[in-house]
Formats: structure tokens, C-alpha cells, sequence
């Protein structure tokens, strides 16, 4: 009995984080069809910020929302600098372009700070034990699952029921219609873009947070695993976001459970050939969605 | 002074000129027709005045600034609606959401509130339905719903292509009398339809595009009286109204 809640709070755990990076690369995808290469990199911002502010006295909660900020506005500066000059030409200029401002954010932290991994202080309690009713619970687990949970709350309120949210998924249905009716595109990429960083800005927390260090590469396995998430949730829907984070998380943590110690090393092989399977029954993902398909600038 | 004048519009699609030198006029509470065959680019012609495909030369003026130049959103912004001919029904959004959307640019909520009453009270389905996805409403549903959406941003002019398309017989009636309607409270249109006959029976004056260029133009009357010269450029176009 013990086992299965453990299973299940860790699969929950690292599911909503997969959940809230996937969610982070379907907001500006949903709108633009362009899958944000740069995206990795709003993650590992967030992480150098983190590292760079322990040094001061601020309290962890202060330099998590700073660093959040700092990712939401790296998001909405890429945006506004390297994506939108390039917005009316075609989708491979977009997605070259994502190339580069992803290699070059990479390049500033290496020159910056250091090519090697450093160090965040986590905070100790994070890798204690609280006991409820019998069970061991880390608190790690219960802060991530806290935090995505309110993080998707959120964003659920923000998309259901604030007017940037009907404009937002508005925007991701027909965006031509949605410009027709006096809605400008700049207003509603940048809003998006900025979304896109907040989230990257708190999974990257939670994530650094697990991990323990920042690196320059410290995006690249988030935006693969954001990446994978969204293709087999299905890419035209942010419930599709949510169902394939949550899908792939519990699948690694299921492999880590059940796979022999000498193919643990193949977990992720095994997991793409899930992954692949289940396209092959579902080529549009687990959740259909209604997003437009075709790429309107 | 007109509210809408095209001088020599060309539009093109690659190597295809789709306008070859339009123009057209529209003024202050009229309601004019432009009828034409498929493919003589009718909704090309929207597309240029909503911005949406600009205009390679020529001059597009409304209220006596020129906006040929200008964005899809700025145009509405300024006061023209249009309906394109898919609709532009936003599916995964609700009724209402999708209504709340054609008052984006209104500031004053209670002006907003009054006018989604009237529009209510002009499509009672609409308020039926208001909770539920537009993407389960039928043809004849969503193209209410995209007039809706039009007339809540309150536009000065309102553009419809082919709001009669795929509907059945009764509801046609029902848009035509809708648009009447329109037209008598004050509301100007440019209506773009291949049913002739109906589309002349409203309308204050009329054009009608062959391939690309003005074939004829003028009150119905006068398009009636030239339609035997022309109806060798009408091509598809059925004068009677009987269209399946
Ligand atoms: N996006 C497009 N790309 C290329 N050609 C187009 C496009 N849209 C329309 N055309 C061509 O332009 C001409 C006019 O089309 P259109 O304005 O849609 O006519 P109508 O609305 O009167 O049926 C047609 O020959 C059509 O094939
Ligand atoms: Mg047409």
C-alpha cells in the first residue's frame, strides 16, 4: 500500500512538472505553430538567477518570483527582438531562428558564468520526510505537487475566464478572425510569449530545484521532454499539454520502478518506443483538441 | 465625400491578378451589392478593404484616410467589420465568448451589454444557446452568430460574403430579411453574393465583377436592364433565382 501512494505522489510530482513545461511550449505553439526551441534556455534563466541571488539575503520565495520574472521577460525580449522581425517571413526562418536565440542564450551562460554546472542552495527541508497518517511523504514531492497544482489553477482561471484568455485561445483557433475583429497579433504573441516564460520560470524552479545545479544545458532535457509531452498529448489543445506531461511522467516513473537495474540505462529508449506506439494508434496525440492547424502570421 | 472608394485596386496571388483595377464606392448608409461568379474575386476585394490581402497599387479610402497600407486589426479598429465567407466562428470558444470577442474594441461596458440585449433579441438562439460551444451550432447557426459578432463592435461598415451560402431555402429568407433590416435601421453594407436576383432586390446600387474587372455597375434597375450584355460575362452566374 505504501509502494502505490509512494508511486503515485511521484509520478504526480514529476508529471505536473512535465505538465507545466509542456504547457509552457504549447502557449506560444497554440498561436504561432512554432515550437520554441529557445524555450530550454527560459528555464535554465531562471536557474542562473536563482544562483546568482543565493548569495544575497533575500528569502527563497523572493528569488523564486524573481526569477520567474526574469524568465517572463528574457520570453517576452526574444519575442520582441529576434521572433517578430521574422514573423511574416516563413516557418523555417521562425524555427531557425529559435536555433539561434536558444545558442546564443547557451553561449552568454557559458561565457558568463562557467561552462560546468553550478550549484543552488535547496533548501534542506526539501529532502526531509514529513509523516502523514503512517506514510512517508518527501517534502520535495509535496512542494511540487503544491505548487503545480496552484500554478495550473491558475492558469485555468487566466485562460477560462479573463478576456486575455478568450482572446488567447481565440487567437490559437483562427487568428485571422480574431485580428479581423480588432485584436492586434503583437498584443496577443507578446501575452503569450510572457505566459510562456512565467511557466518556464516556475517548472524550471521546481526543476533546478530536484536537480540541484544550473548548467547552460540545463534546458535542452526540459524541452525535449516538453517537446515529447506535447506530440503525444496532442499538440492542438493545452489539455493535450497537461494529459501528456502527466502521461510521460508517470511512464518514467513506472520504468524506474519495474525495469531490472541493468536496462535502467535504456529507460528513455524504452519510453520513446512507448511514446511511438502510441502514436502509431493515435497520430494526433491522446487528446484530439480543436486548435487550427495552419499557421497564420 | 464616400464612407468607402477603391480606386484602381490590383490585387495579386503570386503570378494570378485576382483585381485588375477595381473601383467601387461605398457611401453612408447604403447597401450595395457586389455579385460576380465564383472566382471573379468577390472576397478578394473584402480581403483588400479588411486588410487581410493587401492591394499591390491602387488606393483604398475610408472616411477619407487612406488605409491599404494598414493592418487587418487597425482597419477594424476604424470601423469595418467583415464576415468572411467561412465565418471565422471561433469552435472551441462559447457562444457568448465568441460574442464578447466582437465587443473587444467597445470600452463602455453598458453600451456593450445594451447591444449584446439587441443582439440577443435579433437572434433569440443565440441567447438559447450562449453557454454552449459554437462549435456544435449548425450553418445557419454560425453565420447568426458571425453577423452577431459583427454588428457588436458596432462597425460603420459592415461587409457579408455570401452570408446566404449553404443555407437551406427558408433560412436564406430569413437572412435576407435580417439584412434588410439592417440597412433600414441605418447600418451601411456592402453585401457580396452570387444570388443575384435576391442581392439586387436589396440593395441601393450594385457592381458586378467578371475575372477581375467591373462588368457592370449602377442601381438594379440599370444592372438589370444591361444583365442581357453581360450575362455572356456572368458565366456561372444564374440570374433567376434558382440556384440549387
Ligand atoms: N489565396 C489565394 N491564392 C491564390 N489564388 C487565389 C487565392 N484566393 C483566391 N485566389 C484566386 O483569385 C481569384 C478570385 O478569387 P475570389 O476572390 O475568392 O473569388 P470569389 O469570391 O468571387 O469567388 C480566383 O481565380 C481564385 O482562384
Ligand atoms: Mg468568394
Amino acid at each position: 500500500m505504501d509502494g502505490v501512494l509512494q508511486f503515485i505522489l511521484n509520478s504526480l510530482s514529476l508529471g505536473s512538472v512535465y505538465a507545466l513545461f509542456a504547457l509552457g511550449l504549447i502557449m506560444v505553439f497554440g498561436i504561432l505553430k512554432l515550437v520554441n526551441f529557445a524555450y530550454g534556455e527560459l528555464i535554465m534563466v531562471a536557474g542562473y538567477t536563482w544562483f546568482v541571488l543565493q548569495g544575497t539575503l533575500l528569502p527563497l520565495v523572493v528569488v523564486v518570483l524573481v526569477a520567474i520574472v526574469v524568465a517572463a521577460f528574457t520570453s517576452v525580449v526574444t519575442e520582441r527582438v529576434a521572433f517578430r522581425p521574422v514573423r511574416s517571413n516563413s516557418m523555417n526562418a521562425m524555427l531557425i531562428t529559435s536555433f539561434a536565440v536558444s545558442t546564443l542564450l547557451q553561449n552568454s551562460a557559458l561565457v558568463f558564468v562557467s561552462p560546468r554546472a553550478r550549484a543552488v542552495d535547496v533548501p534542506v527541508f526539501f529532502h526531509t520526510n514529513i509523516n502523514l497518517g503512517g506514510v512517508q511523504i518527501s517534502v520535495s514531492n509535496v512542494v511540487v505537487i503544491l505548487v503545480s497544482t496552484l500554478t495550473l489553477i491558475g492558469l485555468l482561471v487566466l485562460m477560462q475566464k479573463t478576456r486575455l484568455g478568450i482572446t488567447l485561445r481565440a487567437a490559437a483557433d483562427d487568428f485571422r478572425m480574431l485580428q479581423l475583429l480588432g485584436v492586434r497579433a503583437d498584443q496577443v504573441i507578446v501575452s503569450a510569449f510572457a505566459i510562456s516564460g512565467v511557466l518556464a520560470g516556475i517548472a524550471g524552479f521546481l526543476w533546478i530545484s530536484r536537480i540541484g545545479s544550473v548548467s547552460p544545458t540545463v534546458g535542452m532535457a526540459p524541452l525535449l521532454i516538453a517537446l515529447i509531452a506535447i506530440v503525444v498529448g496532442g499538440m492542438n489543445s493545452l489539455s493535450g499539454a497537461i494529459v501528456g506531461g502527466f502521461f510521460l511522467g508517470t511512464l518514467t516513473i513506472a520504468l524506474q520502478l519495474l525495469l531490472p537495474q541493468d536496462m535502467l540505462a535504456f529507460r528513455d529508449a524504452v519510453i520513446f518506443a512507448v511514446v511511438i506506439l502510441v502514436l502509431v494508434f493515435r497520430p494526433q496525440g491522446i487528446v484530439k483538441g480543436r486548435f487550427a492547424t495552419e499557421r497564420i502570421g | 465625400m464616400s464612407l468607402l472608394e477603391l480606386s484602381n485596386v490590383h490585387v495579386r496571388y503570386g503570378a494570378i491578378t485576382a483585381l485588375k483595377g477595381l473601383d467601387l464606392r461605398v457611401e453612408q448608409g447604403e447597401l450595395v451589392a457586389l455579385v460576380g461568379s465564383n472566382g471573379a474575386g468577390k472576397t478578394t476585394t473584402l480581403s483588400a478593404i479588411a486588410g487581410v490581402h493587401k492591394a499591390s497599387t491602387g488606393s483604398i479610402v475610408f472616411d477619407g484616410k487612406p488605409i491599404h497600407a494598414k493592418r487587418s486589426a487597425d482597419i477594424a479598429r476604424r470601423g469595418i467589420a467583415l464576415v468572411p465567407e467561412d465565418r471565422g466562428i471561433f469552435p472551441s470558444l462559447t457562444i457568448e465568448e465568441n460574442l464578447r470577442l466582437g465587443s473587444y474594441l467597445v470600452r463602455d461596458k453598458k453600451t456593450v451589454a445594451d447591444e449584446l440585449d439587441r443582439v440577443f433579441d435579433r437572434f433569440p438562439i443565440l441567447k438559447e444557446r450562449a453557454g454552449q460551444g459554437a462549435g456544435t451550432l449548425s450553418g445557419g447557426e454560425q453565420q447568426q452568430l458571425a453577423i452577431a459578432r459583427a454588428l457588436l463592435s458596432q462597425p460603420r461598415l459592415l461587409m457579408l460574403d455570401e452570408p446566404s451560402l449553404g443555407l437551406s431555402p427558408t433560412l436564406v429568407d430569413r437572412m435576407f430579411e435580417i439584412i434588410q433590416q439592417l440597412h433600414e435601421e441605418g447600418v451601411t453594407i456592402l453585401l457580396v453574393e452570387q444570388n443575384v436576383t435576391r442581392a439586387l432586390a436589396l440593395a441601393n446600387r450594385a457592381y458586378v465583377l467578371t475575372t477581375g474587372s467591373l462588368t457592370a455597375s449602377g442601381t438594379p434597375q440599370e444592372i438589370m436592364d444591361s444583365i442581357d450584355i453581360t450575362a455572356a460575362y456572368l458565366g456561372g452566374v444564374q440570374v433567376a433565382g434558382t440556384e440549387g
